[in-house]
């Protein structure tokens, strides 16, 4: 779980650190991946994990779409601009899929769910194996990508100085769309992942919304490990207190986290000082 | 001579529009139509109540909607247990919601930017769920229904005359508490905490105590709105009143209308809210969520248009010029 989680903030992250924007639509994102999964999976009897060769290439366009159509224009007005932008997606997302495909809470089993891997006194199906796994590759691949290759370089110096990205001839506006698209495939991966071992309904997108902005916040805005990092706490967290809590706590509990941090080290426990 | 003119002018004109809102139902006795007017003047008052330290403060809170609540579950629930009759109820919620609100503030307000708007949101749904897991006192997911005991100690009424005079009482007192947030000091520190926190605190404002202060106010009167819907409807739950949908609700309205203006929320809250019930009348049955779409797609289409807000952007020259003018007047007297 802690592995899903991480990959899921380090989109949000990405997309923070880079334009200074803060996507409220992304546990929606997240949400639209689970249902295409689902469907993939149930109505055209695909392997969840093949799905992902369509939910990537479809989530990279939807964010350079939505990119590209709100996101931009309301750049220059700040942060709190594209909150409400995003809000208002968010608002559509979530609706429209509970106008499409109702309430129901929906899950399609497959044999990954089914199978266990025990060692020692822990116990793990196959699909949250495969998830952990898979998420940290993917994240690895994305630390990567940023530090070797070129357009990994821009987004870095972007995100570290627009006006000087700039100056040496990076067009950061086509920079910032890539970044959108690489901000939602992360959340579309991660809804692939979500989807094998969790129940699919429009509502859930706003926990993950809350749970990417709590995880961003303990690993440090805009900080690609410690998002994951942060992703791997809260994950832990959330399994050891469903151990020792009611299910419904465990929620509470990962707010408080949340509220505790801000007060205590508000620039997170891997982050470098607030500006 | 001109300023003695203008003064009356503004003041007549709003009494004639107080005097003909007081008598619509009277001239117009239908329930229904009614219901509606009822339903939005309470969003006008809960979209007023959210812009005092949404629009003027410029810290966006997602959850306002635990305000709503902790009003409605605070008056109603001293009232079943206790007695208490809801016009104290409602005042006590108010103050706890607005100790709740300042709690709140503490550790988010130290930041700038999206902390608050977070904060919030995880609140709203911490109280849910807090609510949702009590049971014994709050009814759980099945939520509280007030027993019918009409009486004005009670504040139950049969038919809806009564409520629509509270209300409109109560969207009279918090657009005159606007005003004069509007022409006081402390609004302007306010505002100028929105436009530019350094700048203001380099003046010597201090921005935290300014933001905690806001906060109280409007949590305070978002709970008396609660308290009015548990009285109003008569049954609630956290489902019902406590979701991000009402949060939402209020964010859209005021930023629609125009937030950090009086007649913004007014405006914003009173389009939509009609437009809510065509919609749910039409929709609601077999599109359910259908109007939430709307709703997202308005607030999308005013952000990227209209910044200001509708009334923000028909008003906002002329509104910027008379601050301006106001406050050369200030300079010279």
């Amino acid at each position: 779980m802690g592995g899903v989680y991480g990959l899921m903030s380090i989109g949000l992250t990405l997309i923070w650190g880079v334009m200074d924007v803060i996507n409220f639509a992304h546990g929606d994102m997240l949400m639209l991946g689970m249902y295409m999964t689902f469907w993939l999976v149930s109505l055209y009897m695909f392997d969840p994990y093949v799905a992902l060769i369509i939910v990537i290439p479809t989530f990279f366009v939807l964010g350079l779409v939505i990119h590209r159509s709100i996101v931009e224009p309301v750049l220059k007005g700040g942060a709190l601009m594209s909150i409400l932008v995003t809000l208002g997606l968010s608002m559509i997302m979530q609706n429209g899929a509970l106008l499409a495909w109702s309430v129901d809470f929906r899950f399609h089993k497959t044999w990954y769910y089914e199978i266990f891997f025990r060692w020692g006194g822990l116990s793990v199906d196959g699909a949250k194996l495969i998830a952990y796994l898979g998420s940290t590759v993917i994240s690895v691949m994305l630390y990567f990508f940023l530090k070797k290759t070129s357009i990994g370089k821009a987004i870095r110096a972007v995100a570290q100085n627009p006006e000087a990205a700039r100056a040496i001839g990076i067009n950061i506006k086509r920079i910032r769309t890539i970044t959108f698209g690489i901000g939602s495939v992360a959340a579309g991966i991660a809804g692939t992942f979500m989807s094998v071992f969790f129940y699919t309904y429009p509502y859930i997108g706003l926990l993950w919304t809350i749970f990417a902005f709590v995880i961003v916040c303990l690993g440090g805005m805009g900080n690609f490990m410690g998002a994951y990092m942060g992703g791997l706490i809260i994950g832990v967290v959330e399994g050891f207190s469903s151990l020792l809590l009611m299910s419904a706590y465990r929620n509470i509990l990962v707010f408080l986290i949340f509220i505790i941090i801000l007060l205590v080290k508000p620039s997170g426990l891997f982050g470098r000082a607030l500006k | 001579m001109k300023k003695r003119f203008r003064i009356p002018l503004k003041l007549i004109s709003t009494l004639i529009i107080i005097i003909l809102m007081f008598l619509i139902p009277t001239l117009h006795p239908d329930e229904y139509f009614l219901g509606v007017l009822i339903m939005s003047l309470l969003w006008i008052y809960l979209a007023s109540s959210w812009n005092i330290i949404g629009g003027y403060g410029g810290q966006l809170s997602f959850g306002h909607a635990a305000f709503y609540g902790i009003g409605a579950y605070t008056s109603t629930i001293l009232f079943m247990a206790f007695g208490v009759t809801p016009w104290v109820g409602m005042f006590a919620g108010g103050i706890l919601s607005a100790l709740v609100g300042m709690t709140i503030g503490v550790p988010s307000f130290r930041l700038r930017g999206p902390f608050y708007a977070l904060t919030m949101l995880a609140t709203a749904e911490i109280f849910k769920l807090v609510f949702l897991r009590f049971k014994d006192v709050t009814g759980g997911a099945r939520g509280l229904l007030l027993p019918v005991r009409p009486g004005l100690i009670e504040f139950q009424f049969v038919g809806t005359t009564y409520y629509y005079y509270i209300i409109l009482s109560m969207v009279i007192i918090i657009i005159a508490a606007t005003y004069k947030l509007e022409n006081s000091n402390f609004g302007l520190y306010l505002m100028s905490i929105r436009e530019d926190e350094d700048a203001a605190e380099t003046l010597g404002i201090d921005a935290f105590k300014c933001k905690l202060k806001a906060a109280a106010i409007s949590s305070f009167f978002t709970a008396l709105g609660g308290t009015f819907y548990a009285q109003y409807i008569g049954y609630f739950s956290p489902h019902t009143i406590m979701t991000l949908d009402v949060s939402e609700a209020m964010v859209v309205m005021t930023i629609v209308g125009g937030a950090g203006t009086i007649f913004g929320p007014v405006i914003g809250a009173g389009l939509l809210t009609p437009v809510q019930y065509i919609l749910t009348a039409y929709l609601g049955g077999t599109y359910a969520g259908a109007n939430l779409i709307v709703n997202g797609a308005i607030l999308i289409v005013v952000v990227l248009f209209l910044p200001m807000g509708l009334y923000g952007s028909i008003k906002g020259r002329i509104v910027r010029m008379s601050i301006f003018r106001k406050e050369i007047g200030r300079g010279f007297d």
